[in-house]
């Protein structure tokens, strides 16, 4: 399977073969960390809510200690799924089909007419009745993660520096109670999953891409519009900036296929008026380091392979995939209890634009990602290229960083690809080759 | 040219499948406002899959000239088809519910769109004008394809 991997290159069958999507599921998507949520999804005890993990129907609960726990959503007697609606709150979880019932943390309460089994089965009720769950669950700054199987590096291992990145996302809320209404947009994206992480830090792609909606944001801005038209035009005109612009932001690589990519000039906190309070906040709680909450450092960061977060727009992507060939995507918006209505506006006016299933920006994208899954077999022999950037990749201590139109982000991501299919932990960055650095 | 409900809807349906964005956009009031509601449950100030003023439908119209322009061949070819169409009186305005849905031909595949529909009308001197429109799909919150037309 490795063998289809090269430094600058991985085969087309990664994209389109059937039988290397279910090599992805028993030895990528169930050995290494998943995101599935984030435990504001269940505030109070007692709340459920539907999530996936590595293709199977997940719970995420809270018990009545306040404990998070993820479940599979199967019932131990007969299989049938345990909640049907997407979220609620309950003081247990009962089985429609012949109503076990079970504590929300998954252990079996009671069994009707438990008579009907031999003793033996009764004294052994725990090991055949509890509800199933994940090898390992862990939380960092409320996102919650989960292992299917068997034994890894840790969530902080994993994470290494991508947990500062989740922390920071936190510390939006000083008091620590940043929350999400819920799972805002899903897309069902009929492409395999790998060329969607491929998009999400590739700054080599936005004037060409996004040319329409580039020109649609340019004429806007040539205009008076309204506030939220005016910022949506902007943002549609960014994709359009020039190459130096794209190659100036950076990009950056670390161990397990963490990726991320700098900002581009979009704006911070500080420069919207109704926001003034809120930064002031954010100062007085962090000192200097609150800068890099008030205009963050980076654009999107990628925790590979299934979550990325823009703490700038306070936004979560989940990623699912789901066939060879079919993708999900969640998108969950957080809200800031100490920050004016007017943060939440401007997420909200983001999101619309950029992450809705009629996203002016993202159907272009979308676009491009059907469209190359529909054409990689045309020639299912051949290669598919990501040399780009490679001379300017430089070790910089547990990261290597490139130029922002670099496709480092993509070597990064086929590199502990690669490694975690083999069976090992790419817990070292992507390799640099030192015969290409550039002088 | 006076226009009952029903013959609105039913021009602004044609409107879109002509593509002729102008004059649809003229069957709006200057403060309009064109949602479609990203969940079943949700409101105004939530994520939504379109929550556009006449200014933001200006943006969306024009990247898909932009699109029609550069490739044709990914543009969306529509038929909107209105349905149980019902008006009620709803103060100086008047209340209009109905059924819509899309067939969608794109990109070498046909797609099926189903929402209910309300337009809050108002009198503009001799004609009605669109001051808001609701389109409720009727999987909203479930995993979408892209949209790249509008309702």
């Amino acid at each position: 399977m490795h063998d289809l991997i090269r430094q600058q290159a991985v085969h087309s069958r990664l994209y389109t073969d059937p039988d290397i999507f279910a090599a992805e599921r028993s030895r990528l998507f169930e050995r290494t960390w998943l995101c599935v949520g984030h435990e504001s999804l269940v505030a109070a005890a007692g709340d459920f809510h539907r999530v996936s993990l590595a293709g199977r129907e997940a719970l995420l609960t809270r018990d009545a200690e306040g404990r998070v726990h993820v479940l599979y959503n199967r019932c131990p007697h007969r299989g049938a799924g345990l909640c049907n609606k997407e979220r609620g709150s309950a003081k247990r979880l009962t089985c429609p089909y012949h109503a076990w019932t079970f504590e929300l943390d998954g252990r079996l309460m009671a069994v009707p007419h438990e008579d009907d089994y031999a003793s033996d089965w009764r004294l052994a009720r725990a090991e055949h009745g509890n509800v199933g769950r994940p090898a390992a669950v862990a939380l960092h700054a409320g996102f919650v993660f989960a292992r299917v199987a068997g034994a890894g590096p840790d969530l902080s291992t994993y994470l290494g520096g991508m947990a500062p990145i989740l922390s920071a996302f936190a510390e939006l809320s000083p008091s620590g109670r940043l929350f999400t209404p819920g799972v805002a947009f899903r897309q069902r994206v009929r492409a395999n999953w790998k060329l969607l992480t491929d998009n999400l830090n590739d700054y080599g792609h936005g004037p060409s891409t996004h040319a329409s909606s580039v020109s649609a944001g340019r004429h806007g801005t040539s205009r008076r519009l309204s506030p939220t038209a005016s910022l949506q035009a902007a943002i549609m005109a960014a994709n359009g900036a020039p190459y130096a612009d794209f190659a100036a932001a950076g990009t950056g690589s670390e161990a397990f296929g963490h990726s991320f990519q700098g900002p581009l000039a979009l704006g911070g906190l500080a420069e919207i008026p109704e926001l003034a309070g809120y930064v002031a906040l954010l100062r007085d709680t962090y000192g200097t380091r609150a800068e890099g909450l008030i205009a963050p450092d980076r654009h999107m960061s990628v925790i590979y392979p299934s979550l990325s977060v823009q703490i700038g727009f306070q936004y979560a992507k989940i990623l699912r995939p789901v066939a060879v060939d079919l993708t999900e995507v969640e998108v969950m918006l957080f809200r800031v209890p100490e920050a004016p209505d007017a943060l939440w506006r401007r997420a909200v006016a983001y999101a619309n634009l950029v992450n809705s299933p009629a996203s002016p920006i993202l159907v272009d994208d979308w676009e491009m990602f059907e469209r190359t899954q529909r054409c990689l077999a045309a020639e299912p022999d051949r290669w598919v290229s990501f040399a780009r950037g490679a001379p300017f990749d430089r070790e910089e201590g547990d990261v290597v960083r490139s130029i922002g139109t670099s496709e480092l982000p993509m070597r990064g991501h086929y590199a502990a690809w690669a490694a975690t299919m083999r069976g090992e932990w790419p817990d070292r960055p992507v390799r640099v080759n030192p015969a290409e650095a550039a002088e | 040219m006076t226009l009952d409900p029903g013959t609105l809807l039913a021009r602004e349906a044609q409107l879109l499948d002509d593509a002729d964005f102008d004059a649809w956009l003229a069957l709006y009031t200057q403060d309009a406002l064109y949602h479609v509601p990203a969940r079943p449950d949700a409101g105004s100030e939530d994520v939504s899959i379109v929550h556009a003023d006449l200014d933001q439908l200006g943006l969306f119209i024009a990247r898909i000239r932009s699109a029609r322009a550069h490739a044709p061949d990914q543009a969306a070819r529509t038929v909107h088809c209105v349905g149980s169409v019902l008006a009620e009186p709803a103060g100086e305005a008047v209340r209009v519910r109905s059924a819509l849905t899309v067939d969608e031909f794109r990109a070498g595949d046909r797609f099926r769109w189903a929402a209910r529909v309300e337009h809050d009308l108002v009198r503009a001197g001799e004609t009605l004008a669109i001051a808001r429109k609701t389109v409720r799909l009727v999987d909203a919150g479930a995993p979408t394809g892209m949209i790249t037309f509008l309702f």
